[in-house]
């Protein structure tokens, strides 16, 4: 700023404004994001909203919030890493064990947060307790009502009433116990109602009841109990069958054969590896996505890639590279090994079909996009057009089924996880991979005495147990199992014996005459159990998998 | 074992919430455009905001919900220009070396920058108002009735929140 600048005029003409219509077009696309997703995340994380309701004794306030966080979140996750559950009520916070029944108390809702995160909102005066199940928990419901919102990949949940029994994994229902029967009703994902030796798959807006006694009763009115009835409400309007949902199709497709990569398709076949490094275009796992709400684009698009994108693979513990080498992605003609795509698809109008969520992630180079990258990501309505897509043009038949196939479980170790947990306002990023310890190293964090070797490392700040599970299977090039049982956010960096771990991560360490020393010990394991308190053992577990039964080369247009 | 299709009406909760959202989105937008000067953050913000009053709710004691919005994406806004200036000192050494370098030219850009690293630097409730009369332009009496403060502590407040504005940017301009 020039020094004769007078403050006041600055303020006026230099502080950015934004124009009228940007504000139009932008309030419109958010409306219509809240209305079709109102159960997305955050982009940001933990925006301090609470701050808006200061007063002039603003540090009362701050006190008092950061004392009801301590107790909110911080009392939480430290008595979860003991108790299967913690049950907050009006009257606070406590820790629940396995066959304990839990009653809600009779003027309001109570909540039960599983150690998986899975909430469990309870109708005042219902009943229930939790129980071990081979393959994870058991909520068995005694009386009354509950709403679950089970978390994903950390096992099976059940709920038990007299007479059905509820399997669900990342979703949100109600089930009801009364003395006539039983009723559950999905308000997002899907469940298996087994009744006798009956078993029943419901969707988003049906419901069962077990007997025809039970009242009907429209489910707004069921879940208006619920503090987070406005979620569950807008959740339903969006999945009910009588609303005016879109057709989830492209408009126009637009696909192009690109010619095959050299070699491409020599030693992936029959598994479908993943082509990695040097910028090789073959490879059915290969491509790039940018999207816009109205355009979807897939850059050198192979078919494991498209149907990893098409069924959620991608953000799970088996992206398409792990999930091919591991065999959760197999099958197909020799040619998809090396057939690559270039399509452009027009999304029709209508609910949002995107999810903007920051990245936050750094990339694996450090350096690079320092700042936070704001990406859009595929939401469900955009994969069934993906999948509807590969029906119609690729004439795809996919078979699911469940196989058992070798794992990495993580867990916790025997001495007790030690992972320090993120603080506000703490480092944000990510980074796996194997490259010389400057280069890869985080600033922010104490130095080791690695200097100038080639070491394996993993980093993260705000990340949770999931995410490290994906990163070490990236690292190992074997799916990871998150069975920590370990909620909330963390910051951890540690480095490794790089061992052939480069070539999972795309960085061929196998340079002939490389003067580099490479850091001999620890293992991942030994440094995994030594410096976060975590197990990574073999182990042998059912999975899904996609088989690829049959598919045709699309015609060009 | 009957399955039914649950049929729902049109609901009231949701129509407030779009209202709400209809009334107050245009002040939020450009309150944290503002802060931030990025359309995508500020988008963010507006955003998460209202995802949060959808899952929280509006709490029950609230008297007057635009200025507790208001507040709200001042202190997001900030929060997001205070993580990215973290990021830089961290991360980006080289780069912002490099930006000094080629900064010696001065232009509306650096103007823009400036200030909002100053503002960045103030205490929320100094943004407020800053933002409130130089992007809202409200009056003092306005400001003073949307914050729940007299004309006069506004005036006040404003006068040194610019006077602060002046040392930091002078300060910013001493050190290249």
């Amino acid at each position: 700023m020039t020094a004769h600048k007078n403050i006041k005029d600055l303020l006026r003409n230099s502080l950015p404004s934004a124009s009228k219509q940007e504000v139009q077009t932008v309030g419109h696309r958010v409306l219509e994001r809240l209305q079709s997703d109102p159960d997305r995340k955050p982009v940001r994380f933990a925006l301090p909203f609470d701050q808006a309701r200061r007063t002039s004794r603003q540090w009362v306030r701050v006190v008092t919030i950061a004392a009801a966080v301590a107790i909110a979140i911080l009392i939480p996750v430290v008595l979860l890493q003991r108790a299967p559950a913690i049950f907050e009520d009006i009257a606070g916070s406590r820790r629940i064990q396995f066959d304990e029944v839990v009653r809600a108390n009779d003027i309001a809702s109570s909540t039960l947060v599983l150690a998986d995160t899975s909430r469990v909102e309870m109708r005042e005066k219902s009943e229930l307790s939790l129980e071990r199940a081979d393959d994870g928990v058991r909520i068995r419901l005694r009386n009354g009502d509950v709403i679950v919102n089970a978390a994903k990949q950390h096992g099976h949940l059940y709920v038990q009433t007299k007479d059905v029994t509820v399997s669900v994994v990342g979703t949100v229902f109600l089930v009801k116990a009364e003395a006539e029967g039983s009723r559950v009703a999905v308000i997002e994902g899907e469940v298996h109602v087994t009744q006798g030796s009956t078993e029943t798959k419901l969707r988003p807006g049906e419901e069962m009841t077990t007997s025809p006694k039970m009242e009907t009763i429209p489910l707004k009115d069921e879940v208006a109990w619920s503090s987070q009835a406005v979620t569950h409400v807008a959740l339903l309007l969006q999945s009910t069958p009588a609303s005016p949902v879109p057709q989830d199709t492209f408009d126009v497709v637009s696909i192009r054969r690109l010619p095959e990569a050299n070699g491409a398709g020599d030693g992936g076949r029959g598994t479908g590896g993943q082509q990695q490094g040097g910028g090789a275009r073959g490879g059915p796992c290969q491509g790039k996505l940018q999207l816009d709400p109205n355009r979807l684009l897939a850059t050198n698009a192979g078919v494991y890639f498209l149907i990893a994108l098409a069924y959620d693979l991608d953000e799970g513990p088996f992206p398409c590279g792990i999930g091919a080498k591991a065999g959760v992605l197999s099958g197909g003609p020799d040619w998809i090994q090396s057939a690559n795509f270039n399509i452009e698809a027009g999304i029709p109008e209508g609910p949002s079909v995107l999810i903007t969520q920051d990245d936050l992630r750094r990339g694996n180079k450090p350096g690079t996009a320092p700042l936070p990258i704001v990406t859009r990501k595929p939401g469900p309505r955009l994969r069934n057009m993906v999948r509807a897509m590969l029906e119609d043009r690729f004439k795809l038949k996919l078979r699911r089924e469940m196989k058992e196939m070798p794992v990495y479980v993580l867990s916790g170790g025997s001495g007790g996880a030690k992972l320090t947990s993120y603080k506000e306002n703490g480092w944000i990023g990510s980074y796996v991979g194997v490259g010389e310890y400057e280069a890869i190293k985080n600033s922010m964090a104490a130095p080791k005495p690695y200097e100038g070797m080639l070491v394996g490392g993993i980093s993260g700040g705000r990340a949770t147990t999931a995410q490290l599970a994906i990163q070490l299977s990236q690292m190992t090039g074997r799916p990871v199992l998150d069975r920590t049982n370990l909620p909330g956010f963390f910051n951890y960096e540690f480095f490794f014996a790089p061992a052939d771990y480069g070539r999972n991560t795309g960085h061929d360490l196998n340079v002939p005459d490389d003067p580099r020393p490479r850091l001999s010990s620890p293992t991942l394991f030994k440094v995994l159990e030594d410096e976060l308190g975590l197990r990574l053992v073999e182990g042998r577990e059912k999975v899904e998998v996609f088989v690829v039964e049959s598919i045709k080369r699309p015609s060009e247009n | 074992m009957t399955v039914t299709s649950i049929h729902l009406a049109n609901e009231r909760l949701t129509q407030d919430f779009e209202a709400i959202f209809r009334e107050h989105y245009a002040l939020i937008y450009r309150t944290a455009y503002s802060v931030t000067g990025s359309s995508q953050d500020a988008e963010d913000v507006l955003q998460d905001l209202f995802l949060w009053l959808i899952r929280k709710g509006i709490p029950s004691d609230l008297r007057d919900i635009k200025a507790y919005l208001y507040r709200a994406a001042v202190n997001a806004s900030l929060s997001i220009v205070k993580a990215r200036k973290r990021e830089i000192s961290r991360d980006d050494a080289e780069q912002a070396e490099l930006h000094v370098e080629v900064s010696g030219t001065h232009d509306a850009a650096d103007d823009r920058d400036q200030l909002m690293a100053a503002i960045a630097q103030l205490d929320p409730r100094s943004v407020e108002m800053l933002i409130l009369r130089y992007e809202h332009g409200y009056s003092d009496a306005g400001i003073a009735k949307m914050l729940g403060t007299s004309r006069t502590v506004v005036a006040v407040a404003l006068h040194r929140a610019r006077a602060r504005l002046k040392k930091i940017i002078r300060g910013s301009s001493a050190g290249r």
